[in-house]
């Protein structure tokens, strides 16, 4: 495992001096969003959608900061890797490739309010969209070897509604793979009902009232 | 929320940011026992079996030379 180096702390510096720090000897766990390559050769690629940068397989993501003040996280600055512990917090482009996903994140940690940045990240798991073919969701399982599961609604769709059960999404962030895969898979039905629910009510309010025609 | 930081490479200034985590609350390090990267050797502590028996073949009490 990569072992990130010790941020020197000097005057001058853009880091908080905010005590002695607590080590842990496991990885934080929050939602993120990547974005799935478009073109064969990306196809496989879990993209970071702001960044526009993929993510290696099979080796740990190390933030990058052009700051020569300090190493990603800085406190002042908004490098680093990030995740939240409220999926529905989470912004989403208008790609309907994104798919939602946790990250494992570890190496030197800054924490908010509402979520972490941090120096190193991997995928934990993936959920992906309808849209997403199965050989697709094979072939990336396959080359970051993390589990990439099916979501009968749209990821974004997903994250809303986790985010409004947050004792269902922290127990989805947290569980072991076979417990996500039970949890994802007893969820959809309700999910999927609530989303056919909503777009129902959506198509109901936005349909035009039928006018007779009237003679001028 | 727009940044006008250097976030990470690639992101121009002035940027949208992907998410706000709040204001800080601490700062640590995370060093997880085993990697979360798959196939990666996990950083197992070492444990060092310390034998707290003397050695048969060790002398357990050396008599004092008598002083000359």
């Amino acid at each position: 495992m990569t072992s990130p180096p010790r941020e020197p702390r000097g005057a001058g510096e853009d880091v908080l001096d905010v005590g002695p720090a607590p080590d842990v000897p496991h990885p934080v766990l929050g939602w993120r969003t990547w974005r799935l390559g478009r073109r064969a050769q990306r196809r496989t690629d879990l993209i970071a959608p702001l960044a526009g940068l993929p993510w290696p397989s099979r080796q740990a993501m190390v933030a990058f900061c052009a700051s020569p003040t300090h190493a990603p996280p800085g406190d002042r600055c908004g490098c680093g890797l990030y995740a939240v512990a409220d999926p529905g917090r989470l912004d989403w482009g208008p790609s309907d490739h994104e798919v939602l996903g946790v990250v494992a994140l570890w190496g030197q940690v800054v924490e908010g309010t509402r979520g972490w940045r941090a120096s190193h990240g991997y995928p934990r798991f993936v959920v992906t969209g309808p849209a997403i073919a199965e050989e697709q969701r094979a072939a990336l399982a396959r080359r970051y070897g993390v589990p990439v599961h099916r979501s009968e609604v749209p990821p974004r769709v997903l994250a809303a509604q986790l985010g409004a059960d947050r004792a269902r999404a922290d127990a989805l962030r947290r569980g072991s793979d076979a417990e996500v895969a039970t949890a994802l898979a007893a969820g959809m039905p309700e999910w999927r009902r609530r989303w056919s629910a909503g777009q129902a009510a959506a198509e109901t309010a936005c349909r035009p009232r039928r006018r007779g025609w009237r003679r001028r | 929320m727009v940044h006008n930081q250097p976030l990470v490479r690639g992101v121009p200034r002035g940027s949208v940011l992907p998410v706000d985590i709040g204001p800080v609350r601490q700062r640590f390090t995370a060093e997880p026992v085993s990697s979360p990267v798959p196939g990666e050797p996990s950083a197992e502590p070492v444990i060092e079996l310390v034998r707290d028996e003397p050695a048969h073949d060790a002398p357990t009490h050396v008599p004092a030379e008598p002083a000359r």
